[in-house]
């Protein structure tokens, strides 16, 4: 790749690394593999950067990408000891404004998510990140009605995994 | 669903609490060698495109043409491995086709449709590989039992009453031993890609669940 191009890539990478530590949070349950999840999508998207013509933006673009490793391409290393660090394996409940019945329901419900199966947590990712139904579908490559029909179900399940 | 929106709105506040990479770091990070699973299945295609490249190459030595030779085999061996070369090539050309069509920026489902249609490329050409095995292992199988010497004098000793062997015997010896061959291959395709493709094929089956049309 030119250099010029690369720079570019590194610049937008830094900028949105965002996204892609919060599919790592979402995929993986220890700073190692966090940190191996986040290295591996960071080279698909540096190969595929190239073909990156703009049409979509570059998040959207990132979003794809970087869902495909996670879900698809991404292999464990199994040589990794799993090192159980709290603070990785949770999304930390961001706001110290909340009432402490609100933050427990917030810790349940990460703890619920994390517990969904791969296509479930992309799902509920985009969700989050709230893009449209439309972009969801385009992304995981399904119908805009089965999207929503998955979501409905996601919700059911996550609304059971709190009950239980 | 309440929860889910409380979550959203937490969600959006999440950023703060996320790791930190210096461009610098970044810039090192994106050259290191991939791990993927596209990356293990293209090892695995060139070690299976060589481990029968290598069986037909060592089956190629001149004392195995002499036995050939011996057991009227020879002129058909040599068909067979211009059609074996023939397939070979068939399969390398669809295989590296198959590959570079696999996209990290297709949608997930197309990706995965694009990793298991590669994988089953090569399938296709360990079918083609066990079968050829299967076939040919009857073949000379067959011309042992008419024209190897060895076989013969067994089968005589048989025939006189005195030696343990009957030609029944033999068949039913030789299907067993490639039935076992045929089923060991099998078993370490099953456990190798049971193992390598077990997550894809679990998050395929959960895309594909009421979807009807195909991408």
């Amino acid at each position: 790749m030119e250099p010029k191009l690369e720079r570019q890539f590194v610049v937008l990478l830094e900028k949105k690394q965002n996204i892609v530590h919060k599919i790592c949070r979402l995929y993986t349950n220890d700073a190692d593999a966090h940190n191996d999840l986040f290295q591996e999508i960071s080279i698909q998207l540096f190969k595929a950067y190239p073909k990156f013509r703009g049409e979509a933006k570059f998040s959207t673009w990132m979003y794809r990408v970087a869902l495909n490793t996670a879900i698809t391409l991404y292999r464990k290393s199994k040589k990794r000891i799993r090192t159980q660090d709290f603070d990785t394996v949770m999304f930390k409940v961001a706001s110290e404004d909340y009432d402490n019945t609100v933050e427990q329901q917030l810790k349940l419900m990460y703890a619920a998510v994390k517990q969904l199966n791969d296509i479930d947590k992309a799902l509920v990712f985009l969700y989050l990140e709230d893009k449209p139904y439309s972009e969801i579908s385009e992304t995981l490559g399904i119908t805009e009605v089965n999207a929503r029909v998955k979501m409905n179900r996601v919700k059911k399940k996550l609304k059971e995994l709190l009950n239980s | 669903m309440d929860e889910l929106e409380l979550l959203k709105q937490d969600w959006k506040k999440q950023d703060a609490n996320l790791p930190y990479i210096e461009a610098n770091k970044l810039d090192v990070m994106i050259h290191k060698r991939s791990a993927s699973l596209t990356k293990w299945i293209l090892i695995i295609a060139i070690l299976e495109f060589i481990f029968w490249m290598g069986l037909n190459v060592v089956t190629s030595t001149k004392d195995t043409a002499d036995s050939l030779k011996s057991l009227h085999f020879y002129k058909i061996n040599i068909a067979l491995t211009v059609l074996n070369c023939s397939v070979l090539l068939f399969f390398i050309f669809r295989f590296y086709r198959n590959y570079r069509g696999i996209q990290t920026t297709d949608n997930a489902r197309m990706l995965m449709q694009k990793i298991l249609k590669v994988r089953r490329t090569v399938n296709y050409y360990v079918i083609y590989n066990l079968t050829f095995l299967f076939v040919s292992a009857i073949m000379i199988m067959t011309a042992m039992y008419f024209y190897d010497p060895t076989v013969k004098k067994l089968l005589e000793i048989s025939e006189n009453g005195q030696g343990n062997i009957t030609s029944w015997g033999l068949i039913l010896l030789s299907a067993a031993f490639i039935i076992v061959l045929l089923v060991v291959f099998w078993l370490f395709y099953k456990l190798l890609y049971g193992i390598l493709m077990r997550r894809l094929k679990r998050n395929y089956k959960e895309l594909n669940k009421y979807e009807l049309d195909d991408c």
